[in-house]
């Protein structure tokens, strides 16, 4: 039996043909495909590259139903390691991207590896300059408000 | 897009997901970031994943040569590794407070400053703490040269905490006194008597659901026995004695730690050093009156081959087990009896083997014992 595949479009208008198995895992793509079938499905906020990761990052994890049960095509050990991997060679502008894209196609997993990323970099940097300087962010307090922080602040771990 | 860039529910995401130990720079880092991680829906959020790492990790808070650290220890590894460190600065905005006692309850430290003068309670999570003024026996204290032992619990109807301080000098002088957090007060508890056991000075109680356990003996000078007492916070007064898996004197290495914080964990050496057990009770329910055990032991060990043929660890050796690893993680100094220049966490396995002996950081005082407790984050309010 063939496998049914369906088709999702970027921003930029570039069609993406994947099995319906692979794009299930989102759970908008999951309703969008019983609600119209056979249709091509815009995503029009996501950039084909962002799309392309997602889909990248899908088919991985996809898990393949042979009749004899669920099987995953990966043991969850390598699919960790994969993932680790997966995130560790996106650039942060756009790990921002995909993990918008997790939110916005509802991707639990995909949501919580890329989420995690970002919270083990700012958990890596040793203060609040290096957490400024690594994600670009302005320093918003005024001298008093960093004194009334230290002072109300003094003892959280 | 940019960090900064995420809407409010996805940097919740992701800030939710940073160790309790990333707190502090979160909050200067920016306005926006200040104000969500002092959200209290972000907040519960927060310690949701915290509950969910801690199954690989332990959050331990360890005082040393009068400071106080936060650290994870994980064990999700072969081997045992303090994965974060962070240092709890002093509740006078320095880190110049020299603190000679702790006891963790329900997310609050309890933190006793050498000379005693002010205790503070100390929520880390929020950074809120609460000075508590107290006079001193002077006198007796001085004459005796004994110590005042403390704990925190809570009243489990009131919700509200109460810190115990005693002196147990049975005879020349006992004082139990109790501060209640709603009235900003002390008072003396005079219906404890009369008793037949005492808490030995330097016993460290152990609280679970608000109540403090504790190890204690017969007076009687023909009995060595050994059992366990429970203070009621609600009822603000002792239950009967408790007994323990096994028989045990106060000569023996007697400590008492948690799991899950509903099940008290208890370790034994006997003084001969001959025999090494880990025993966990079933579950504690809302009646401090009754302890049961399991069946079996959850760890045993040969401490004489494993360690050290003269290896005893301190009466109130802190220790935590991690049950799904079958580990207990023992912390003492190191091997070099005469002169231990480290503290040490022995992992011992429950097969009986010693998994790894891991370094944990440099000491000061060989004398002075480092002390451990478990610290499980929680939003309690304190003022």
């Amino acid at each position: 039996m063939s496998k049914k595949m369906i088709v999702l479009k970027s921003s930029e208008g570039v069609s993406f043909v994947v099995e319906e198995a692979v794009a299930r895992q989102s759970k908008i793509i999951s309703f969008l495909v019983e609600e119209f079938p056979d249709r091509e499905l815009p995503l029009t906020n996501m950039t084909s590259e962002i799309l392309r990761k997602t889909i990248e990052y899908c088919k991985k994890h996809v898990v393949e139903d042979d009749g004899g049960g669920d099987s995953s095509s990966s043991s969850s050990g390598d699919l960790k390691e994969w993932d680790v991997k997966f995130v560790a060679e996106i650039d942060q502008p756009r790990l921002m991207d995909l993990l918008m894209a997790a939110n916005y196609l509802d991707i639990p997993s995909l949501l919580d590896v890329t989420c995690q990323k970002v919270a083990d970099t700012i958990a890596a940097c040793n203060d609040e300059k290096e957490i400024r300087a690594t994600f670009n962010i302005e320093n918003d307090f005024t001298e008093e408000e960093v004194e009334a922080i230290r002072m109300e602040n003094q003892y959280p771990i | 897009m940019k960090m900064c860039d995420l809407p409010k529910d996805m940097a919740e995401e992701v800030l939710c997901r940073i160790p309790v130990t990333s707190l502090r720079p979160i909050r200067s880092t920016c306005k926006r970031w200040n104000k969500l991680s002092r959200c209290g829906v972000f907040a519960k959020k927060h310690l949701a994943h915290q509950a969910e790492e801690s199954k690989e990790g332990r959050l331990v808070v360890m005082m040393m040569d009068y400071r106080v650290f936060l650290m994870r220890f994980n064990l999700s590894n072969k081997s045992c590794v303090v994965e974060r460190e962070a240092r709890l600065i002093g509740p006078d905005g320095s880190d110049q407070l020299d603190v000679c006692g702790i006891f963790h309850c329900d997310g609050l430290l309890l933190c006793i400053p050498k000379g005693h003068s002010r205790l503070v309670v100390w929520n880390p999570y929020w950074g809120q703490t609460r000075w508590i003024e107290h006079t001193h026996n002077c006198h007796l204290v001085d004459k005796y040269r004994c110590s005042y032992t403390y704990a925190l619990g809570y009243d489990r109807n009131s919700k509200s905490h109460k810190v115990l301080r005693f002196i147990d000098y049975l005879s020349h002088f006992v004082e139990f006194k109790i501060y209640d957090f709603s009235s900003d007060s002390w008072r003396i508890i005079l219906d404890l008597f009369p008793r037949t056991w005492m808490i030995r000075y330097g016993e460290r109680g152990l609280s679970l659901k608000g109540n403090t356990y504790w190890f204690a003996s017969d007076t009687d000078r023909q009995s060595t026995n050994g059992f366990l007492v429970c203070f009621d916070f609600t009822r603000e007064t002792f239950g009967p004695p408790l007994s323990l898996p096994r028989v045990a004197s106060f000569q023996d290495t007697v400590s008492l730690s948690s799991v899950r914080e509903d099940q008290l964990v208890v370790l034994f050496q006997t003084a001969d050093i001959l025999t090494f057990e880990i025993w966990i009770s079933t579950k504690i329910g809302d009646d401090p009156n009754a302890v049961s055990w399991n069946n079996k032991f959850f760890l045993s060990a040969n401490i004489k081959q494993l360690i050290h043929p003269q290896w005893q660890f301190p009466a109130s050796a802190s220790f935590f087990i991690g049950e799904e690893k079958k580990v207990a993680v023992v912390f003492d100094k190191d091997t070099d009896i005469r002169n231990p220049t480290r503290e040490v966490a022995y992992i011992i396995g429950v097969d009986g083997s010693l998994k790894e002996a891991a370094d944990v950081r440099e000491c000061a005082d060989r004398y002075c014992d480092a002390f451990l407790c478990s610290y499980v984050p929680s939003l309690v309010q304190l003022n």
